[in-house]
């Protein structure tokens, strides 16, 4: 008997309770779990394009090449693969940016839209 | 253990057990272990965990339902129509399913993400500023306050519950570290943590089960005790950066809070110090783990390739060829992880950093001169090293071959070739091994191409090199002057243990093996003991692949490695006894002077006080810092002092040969300290043969005809067990068993025993007087023993006789022919080779003279052969007796 009390009280608490929860939750520890999985998730990429290195070095000749021409090429080059890399960052911050909009959104469409299906297609009001 | 007993009975008669709350104050907040624990609790727990996985399962199966129902439905009513808007407004069962899915979908990940965020750290505190816990009596005293339970482990929840769980079935008052140690065996750590301890539960179980029938009864309680315990667990993990507290936390601390687990422990070889030291080794593979997985993820960023991630450098062709990249192999997980060596490692970070100085490590082989390089490359992975070697390569270059192309010819531009590509592409640091092999590799001296090149200052190069190599070939060189020198020294104990641990684990996998740490130290222990030739942690290594070969080979899985097996390997390398005394042996030893009076007549005192020394040796009970045994022995010739320190040598060794003889008469000048100890690139007799041979009996003939400065020379071998040679090599003499004979104040002797003079009372004289002319008193102090060998008896001389005519049985009886000689014309040879002034010197010649000569006249003329029998008979005649005809 005592063990059957418990359970309901648990189920309560752990599932009446994880509903009442989840909505505060989400916006608040939870967006910031995910935010800052998104910063990190941005610098690490631009980390790994290394782009503030190819900013450093603009005027630093590539591949060893100290003559004016190939100095010369090495800049427009430099500044071909800056524009090139800092695309792909944006693209980059734009998909988790997306991704982030995502997060906040998507509880509340899922619960309409599955009210919506459930009031009209199941019960048909 | 006793005073344990006594307290739980005071507790027993106060009517609660609980008082106050232990627990630690960490930056104003009073950290206690809130929950209680009784079979309710425990009950509620239980049922609460079981109602979670119902709902994740529900929710789980509830998501996958909706997910079926849409892609059911979708795949058969609605097909190409789910594309189209509309149907996404118009409501419908089967995109609820998918809606549903997607609400399931994201309850589920809040729930997994807010249980695993839920539990909080350990906040981690420098040792000094961590308080000791206290009880208070009231949690109303302090302000704010945290629970413990918070950070325990799932495993270490787990052990207090089984631990309130045995001391309720056997009606236990109160919840004792007992009851928490012992279940805290049961967890996996706990587990790892007893066989590298080399103990199990079986041995404990008695002693465990006795005890816990002197613990009072009563109705059961997680009171102050237990509490008490997994504060100080708390605080443990606080104090070693721990995030959480686990159970075997929980089982040092028991172990630390309760004498009777340390006598436990003690009874099994287990004293606090290893306990401890097991503890930290665990943790510190732990996070050795932790770092290598730091360590991977700052390696994803790395450029691996000849390319920096500027784009500045060129293709080294050549470079490639004649080298090996250390960066990319660190990236790659391919060098093992450097263990300490923080000092040596800001020194030369400091060094190159300061003026782009090359450095060169300078060491012994094996302490671990190319395990820092590699961790050097391990930083240069992660990118915390100074500016100017941030997005480089660290590349080893292989001297054999630059040089070993056309034999030689063009090494030169060859190096120039190589130095020239990394010049230009600017990204490089050079490392180069054995520097010193630069002079003079294949007959071209590279090093002033090296030397000169670096004096331009375009590049760097991080060489090694041995002491020697660097004295003999680069200190004076070009190239010397353009290196800084950094010395690197054999780890210390903790270090060089620290080291092997950390690798032990490869060891165990290839044979199926597991160290205890007994035998991790016994490692550096005994080899930094008995191998002085090689160097830790290098050598301890070698020796660890050694014995987890032998032990692996027993066939059985997973055996324990012990200190006994690591004593074996070492015992069969150096031949000297290191192993426990087997039973068998101890017997030996135990009727060592019977076995040394096989070959020693007579001369009790001195024999016993060799055997004596030799078993305390045996048994370890010596100053470890000395030779074994310092003697000097007494005594007219003749009389069988050498004979007692080959029958030593014999003993303590196993063979005769094992004994260093050392005519002391031949080194009368001062002249000859040098071909002792020898000088400047010559080694000396005596240091090469002790450096050789460090377990051997030293026998120092007619010790005072040696000039007195040598005596000087012993003196400091007898007082710290070592010498330092002409190279400046010091010498380890603390295996050594020196023995100096002395005829010194024989005719004293002599005198004295024909007048019946005590012997103790002759030895006193012979110290006090003789012997103060030759020797001075604090060389005579720093003998473990002098002892007088008196002249022999005719009944001794008789008794040897007796044994040289055995010696001679058993050489002819190798060639088939026996051979026995009367009591009469034994006695007759001990008359004839009787001399007080010789001792039994004259009598191997009347032995050789009557039956050696005889019996060599015999074989050539063909009157004995193989069955026959000689018999010597008095008046030295020797009969021969035909074996019968088969």
């Amino acid at each position: 008997m005592q063990a059957f009390t418990l359970t309901i009280k648990y189920l309560a608490i752990d599932f009446v309770g994880g509903i009442l929860r989840w909505p505060v939750w989400w916006y608040s520890r939870g967006f910031i779990l995910v935010g800052t999985w998104g910063i990190g998730s941005i610098k690490g990429y631009a980390k790994s394009i290394a782009l503030a290195v190819w900013i450093k070095n603009i005027f630093v000749p590539m591949f060893g090449y100290y003559d004016w021409q190939s100095r010369l090429i090495s800049f427009f080059m430099r500044i071909a693969q800056i524009i090139g890399r800092g695309v792909a960052l944006v693209l980059w911050t734009v998909i988790v940016l997306f991704l982030l909009v995502g997060y906040l959104t998507l509880p509340i469409l899922a619960f309409f839209a599955a009210m919506f299906h459930l009031t009209g297609g199941i019960f048909g009001l | 253990m006793t005073d344990l007993a006594q307290n739980q009975t005071t507790t027993d008669s106060q009517s609660s057990v609980a008082v106050g709350f232990p627990g630690i104050l960490v930056d104003g907040r009073f950290w206690h272990f809130k929950p209680e624990i009784t079979s309710g609790t425990i009950a509620v727990r239980k049922a609460h965990g079981a109602v979670r996985r119902v709902i994740d399962i529900a929710i789980i199966a509830l998501g996958i339902a909706g997910l079926l129902v849409f892609i059911l439905g979708g795949a058969l009513s609605l097909q190409e129509e789910i594309i189209k808007a509309d149907t996404w407004w118009t409501p419908s069962p089967i995109i609820f399913g998918f809606w549903l899915a997607v609400l399931c979908a994201m309850f589920m990940f809040y729930r997994m993400l807010s249980r695993s965020t839920d539990s909080k750290k350990v906040p981690s505190l420098e040792r000094d500023k961590l308080d000791e816990v206290t009880v208070i009596p009231s949690l109303d005293v302090v302000e704010r306050h945290e629970d413990i339970a918070k950070v325990l482990t799932p495993g270490a929840f787990h052990t207090l519950e089984v631990a309130y769980g045995i001391a309720s079935d056997a009606k236990h008052r109160e919840v004792l570290p007992i009851h928490i140690f012992t279940s805290s065996l049961d967890s996996r750590s706990v587990r790892v943590l007893m066989v590298r301890l080399g103990i199990s539960f079986e041995e404990m179980k008695g002693a465990l089960q006795r005890r816990m029938q002197t613990v009072p009864t009563g109705d059961t309680e997680f009171g102050s005790a237990a509490r008490e315990i997994v504060a100080k667990a708390f605080r443990r993990a606080a104090m070693y950066n721990q995030p959480k507290v686990t159970a075997s936390a929980l089982f040092a601390e028991c172990y630390a809070s309760d004498e009777f687990l340390q006598e436990l422990l003690y009874s099994l070889n287990v004293e606090a110090e290893e306990l401890e030291n097991v503890v930290a080794w665990i943790r510190i593979s732990e996070q050795l783990q932790n770092r290598q997985r730091e360590f991977s993820r700052a390696a994803s960023f790395k450029s691996t390739g000849t390319m920096n991630r500027s784009y500045t450098s060129i293709a080294t062709p050549f470079l490639d060829r004649v080298s090996q990249d250390l960066t990319r192999a660190a990236a790659s997980g391919h060098l093992p992880m450097l263990i300490g060596r923080e000092s040596e490692m800001n020194q030369i970070l400091r060094s190159i950093e300061g003026g782009r100085q090359s450095v060169v490590l300078v060491g012994p082989p094996g302490v671990g001169k190319d395990a820092i390089i590699d961790g050097i490359a391990a930083r240069m992975v992660e990118e915390r090293v100074p500016a100017i070697l941030q997005d480089k390569r660290l590349v080893k270059l292989s001297v054999p071959h630059i040089v070993s192309v056309q034999g030689g010819a063009g090494a030169e531009e060859r190096m120039l070739v190589t130095l020239s590509e990394v010049g230009r592409s600017g990204n490089i640091v050079v490392v180069i091994e054995d520097v010193d092999q630069l002079v003079g590799a294949g007959g071209v001296d590279l090093s002033s191409v090296v030397g000169s090149e670096l004096e331009k200052g375009y590049t760097f190069v991080i060489g090694t090199t041995t002491p020697q190599g660097y004295t003999n070939a680069i200190e004076r060189s070009i190239l010397g002057q353009r290196l800084q020198k950094i010395n690197i020294e054999e780890p210390n104990r903790n270090d060089a243990i620290q080291i092997i641990a950390s690798r032990i684990g490869n060891i165990e996998n290839k044979n199926s093996v597991i160290f205890t740490y007994e035998a991790v130290a016994g490692l550096v222990d005994l080899s930094g003991r008995y191998m002085h030739e090689s160097y830790l942690p290098e050598k301890g290594l070698l020796l660890a692949e050694e014995v987890a070969n032998m032990v692996g080979k027993r066939g059985q899985e997973w055996a324990r490695v012990s200190k006994d097996d690591v004593a074996a390997i070492i015992s069969e390398k150096t031949n000297i006894p290191v192993t426990e005394v087997t039973q068998e042996e101890g017997a030996k030893l135990l009727d060592l002077e019977k076995l040394m009076h096989e070959r020693v007549i007579g001369q009790e005192e001195a024999v016993t006080a060799v055997a004596s020394a030799l078993r305390r040796a045996r048994v370890e009970l010596r100053a470890e810092n000395r030779p074994i045994a310092n003697f000097l022995f007494l005594g007219p010739t003749g009389v069988g002092k050498t004979e007692t320190a080959k029958a030593t040598a014999q003993v303590y060794f196993g063979n005769e040969q094992s004994m260093l003889r050392f005519d002391m008469s031949e080194y009368q000048d001062k002249a000859s300290i040098a071909r002792l100890i020898g000088g400047a690139g010559e080694g000396g007799q005596l240091t090469e043969a002790v450096r050789k041979n460090p377990f051997s009996l030293l026998l120092l003939d007619e010790l005072e005809k040696a000039h007195p400065d040598i005596l000087n020379l012993f003196l400091q071998v007898m007082d710290d067990g070592r010498l330092t040679d002409g190279a400046g090599r010091t010498i380890d003499f603390t295996n050594v068993i020196m023995i100096a004979t002395s005829n010194a104040g024989t005719q004293y002797i002599q005198d004295s025993v024909a007048a019946g003079v005590d012997v103790e009372v002759i030895k006193q004289n012979l110290i006090e007087q003789e012997l103060k002319q030759i020797y001075r008193p604090e060389f005579l102090n720093r003998f473990d023993g002098i002892m007088v060998f008196k002249p022999l008896s005719p009944e001794d001389v008789v008794s040897i006789g007796y044994l040289m005519i055995e010696k001679v049985r058993s050489r002819l009886e190798a060639k088939g022919i026996s051979f026995e000689a009367t009591d009469e014309a034994i006695h007759e040879l001990a008359k004839k080779g009787y001399d007080p002034k010789f001792g039994a010197r004259p009598l191997r010649r009347v032995i050789q003279e009557t039956v050696d000569n005889a019996v060599a006249e015999f074989l050539l003329q063909g009157k004995v052969g193989r069955r026959d029998s000689l018999i010597l008979e008095p008046g030295g005649k020797i009969r021969v007796e035909k074996a019968a005809a088969l």
